[in-house]
């Protein structure tokens, strides 16, 4: 008998995990309990996250562990004799790649930006396929969860080394590219700093900061890049403290007000920024799903191809998505039903999550001194729509290139859409944030072997990079980090990259 | 927004306030993996953010100021810390005595990022807002950060689930 398997009938883990919590009202369907009382994957990762919710919400304390040292095939807890193997495959990896290098030989441009970084490197034009895609041991109980199974090690010579300021550690959450641009969120360890935001040609080598670290603002958000431009969200928040002090078993909410906000664009070629967009005392929120801590509601922003996507307004008079295009410096305004919690161009159309179900101030668990929202959904505005409409609800990681959106929706399950008719795909595959470039899909692969899988257009079979840190306009992003086992990366100290055009 | 410039008043709001910072950056140094330079790195951060005091535009934010510095101090002791004799480290964990599974390596065996955030969020109830703060990242990392934590802890703590099942 064939047997066949229905991925979409999971229950997604983000609905197992909030009813492991008991949230308020939070209990499984009757379709759901029967599906769970079936299914060995969900009935475990229910049990797993009870589980795990209760241990931390246990005292913590300090207490002696064993060191840990482990290496990234070990994350499984797979045996000896899968260790030796998988350590063989590596091996076998290394070796192949250091005999492609030597056989190719890099072609080096000479560019060194950084005393630490090694010269440039262009790939070899008459490269031939990689020949380091090695058939990995995998042994994971979550035979159920489809993953990466073999390995692209990606030899230096097709590598580019990015520019980096010295001593920087890079936030991998902020990595955007377009073209030639990569702009990356940088924090220094030893700076009692914010991250600062730097620009890098991937053609040329030049690398430009383009916004000042600070320990009184808030951290930039809403990055986005297009062509040689970068937009992104300033404001300017501070916390209100729980008196008294906590302490290390004291659980309080804070509370967060923002003070200003103001819209950036920054021409990435000149440094040169102006302010497109500001105001001053923002509305807002409570999120249930950040043990109700206080968020402001705008802006949220997104850059295309001479269009820029911004919010603004309040919750009494309403929110509205500005469109402004750039050339003509032309604006629209279309009125929105709820804040939006992410938004991005996926060529001339425009996609974004807009929360939903609002809830009135003085209600929620405890009492939220703000309004909040219950629940979210996915938009697309098509290209000259005066109205946009929902394609799917609750998702998140949301992110898009030229007619296509890849998001997540409950347990990191990679869902996608394409132009026009926008009509939602489950693609099987998990792992967030979700990523998506010139028809190749992307995802953090968080419980497999490497940092990020990848999907080539066509291909059936995923792929994990083992220091993969991204897929964005149009380049797979590497990563390194001293001490840091490789598929246990945190914040790389070395960045290279590699147009995904070249990996076919 | 001016600086507030170190007046005579800050300064004195500054001492006044000097023993209650120095528990809670203590706190946050033993959270953040460094229970045995806590108090010498809270006594430097307090010290460099009284000398600096004229840097600071906002007196609202120098609690979380401090805390970024602390934070800093943290980083820098565990990069210079050797490892113990013993093949063991101090982590700071949650411990559930009614649990027969041992946790506590399951927690410390999650990527440095990813703990830190736990430790801050689960361990001291800091929102994820404080805790991007302390750590230096957008508030979307700390919840990504969270969540796959959690996701990890979950698949760890499952299979003993099944064995208990198999039982």
């Amino acid at each position: 008998m064939k047997a066949v398997r229905l991925l979409a009938h999971h229950v997604d883990e983000h609905r197992l995990s909030e009813v492991a919590e008991g949230g308020a009202g939070a209990m499984l369907t009757d379709a759901e309990q029967r599906h769970v009382a079936a299914c060995d994957r969900c009935s475990l990762l229910f049990e797993g996250h009870r589980r795990a919710l209760h241990l931390l919400s246990a005292p913590w304390q300090r207490v002696d562990v064993p060191r840990v040292s482990v290496p990234f095939w070990r994350r499984d807890r797979v045996g000896r004799w899968t260790e030796l193997a998988a350590a063989a495959a590596i091996a076998l990896t290394l070796a192949a790649t250091l005999l492609y290098s030597r056989q190719t030989g890099p072609q080096t441009i000479g560019v060194s930006t950084s005393p630490s970084a090694s010269a440039t490197s262009v790939p070899n034009a008459s490269s031939s396929p990689l020949p380091t895609t090695t058939p990995f041991v995998t042994a994971t109980p979550w035979s159920g969860l489809p993953s990466a199974t073999t390995l692209l090690v990606v030899p230096s010579a097709m590598r580019t080394n990015v520019p980096l300021p010295a001593g920087a550690e890079v936030d991998t959450a902020t990595l955007v590219a377009d073209s030639d641009w990569l702009v990356m969120g940088v924090s220094f360890p030893d700076a009692p700093t914010s991250e600062a935001l730097y620009a890098a040609n991937l053609h040329t080598g030049a690398l430009r900061k383009i916004r000042d670290s600070s320990a009184f603002d808030s951290v930039p958000t809403a990055i986005s890049v297009a062509g040689s431009q970068a937009a992104w969200a300033d404001s300017t928040c501070e916390s209100s403290w729980p008196s008294p002090m906590p302490t290390e078993q004291a659980h309080s909410l804070p509370q967060v007000r923002c003070s200003s906000w103001r819209v950036v664009l920054t021409d990435l070629e000149t440094g040169t920024s102006r302010v497109v967009a500001q105001g001053s005392n923002p509305d807002a929120i409570n999120d249930p799903q950040d043990q109700g801590s206080a968020i402001p509601i705008v802006p949220t922003v997104a850059l295309g191809d001479d269009a820029l996507a911004y919010t603004s307004g309040d919750l009494t008079h309403g929110i509205e998505l500005n469109l402004l295009t750039l050339s003509s410096g032309a604006t629209r305004a279309l009125p929105l039903d709820g804040p939006l919690e992410e938004m991005s161009w996926a060529g001339r159309d425009l996609a974004w999550v807009e929360d939903t179900d609002l809830q009135a101030a003085g209600t929620g668990p405890g009492g939220y001194a703000n309004p909040y929202y219950l629940d979210s959904q996915l938009m697309v505005l098509p290209n000259g729509a005066t109205a946009a409409h929902p394609i799917a609800d609750g998702a998140y990681f949301l992110d898009a290139d030229t007619g296509e959106i890849a998001w997540d929706e409950g347990g990191c399950e990679m869902w996608t859409a394409s132009a026009p008719g926008w009509q939602p795909a489950d693609t099987g595959y998990e792992g967030c944030p979700a990523f998506v470039s010139g028809g190749w899909l992307g995802w953090s692969d968080a419980f497999q072997n490497a940092s990020l899988a990848i999907l080539a257009p066509g291909d059936s079979e995923p792929r994990g990079v083992p220091d993969g840190v991204a897929l964005t306009g149009g380049w797979l992003i590497l990563g390194s980090q001293p001490g840091q086992p490789t598929g246990y990366l945190v914040a790389p100290t070395q960045l290279g990259v590699v147009r995904v055009s070249d990996l076919k | 927004m001016d600086a507030i410039s170190a007046t005579p008043e800050a300064l004195d709001y500054f001492d006044a306030a000097y023993s209650k910072l120095f528990d809670e950056l203590c706190v946050l140094c033993r959270a953040l993996g460094a229970p045995d330079e806590a108090e010498d790195i809270a006594q430097e951060a307090l010290l460099y953010g009284r000398a600096h005091l004229r840097d600071l535009r906002d007196e609202r934010n120098l609690r979380p100021w401090l805390r970024r510095i602390a934070a800093r101090g943290a980083a820098a002791a565990r990069r210079r810390r050797l490892p113990s004799l013993d093949g063991t480290e101090t982590s700071y964990v949650p411990v559930d005595p009614e649990m027969r599974l041992d946790c506590s390596e399951a927690v410390a065996r999650l990527p440095e990022r990813e703990r830190l955030a736990m430790a801050l969020v689960y361990g001291l109830g800091y929102g994820q807002e404080e805790a991007a703060q302390v750590l230096g990242v957008a508030r979307g990392t700390v919840a990504a950060s969270l969540w796959k934590a959690r996701q990890k802890l979950a698949r760890e703590l499952a299979p003993a689930t099944r064995k208990e099942l198999e039982r």
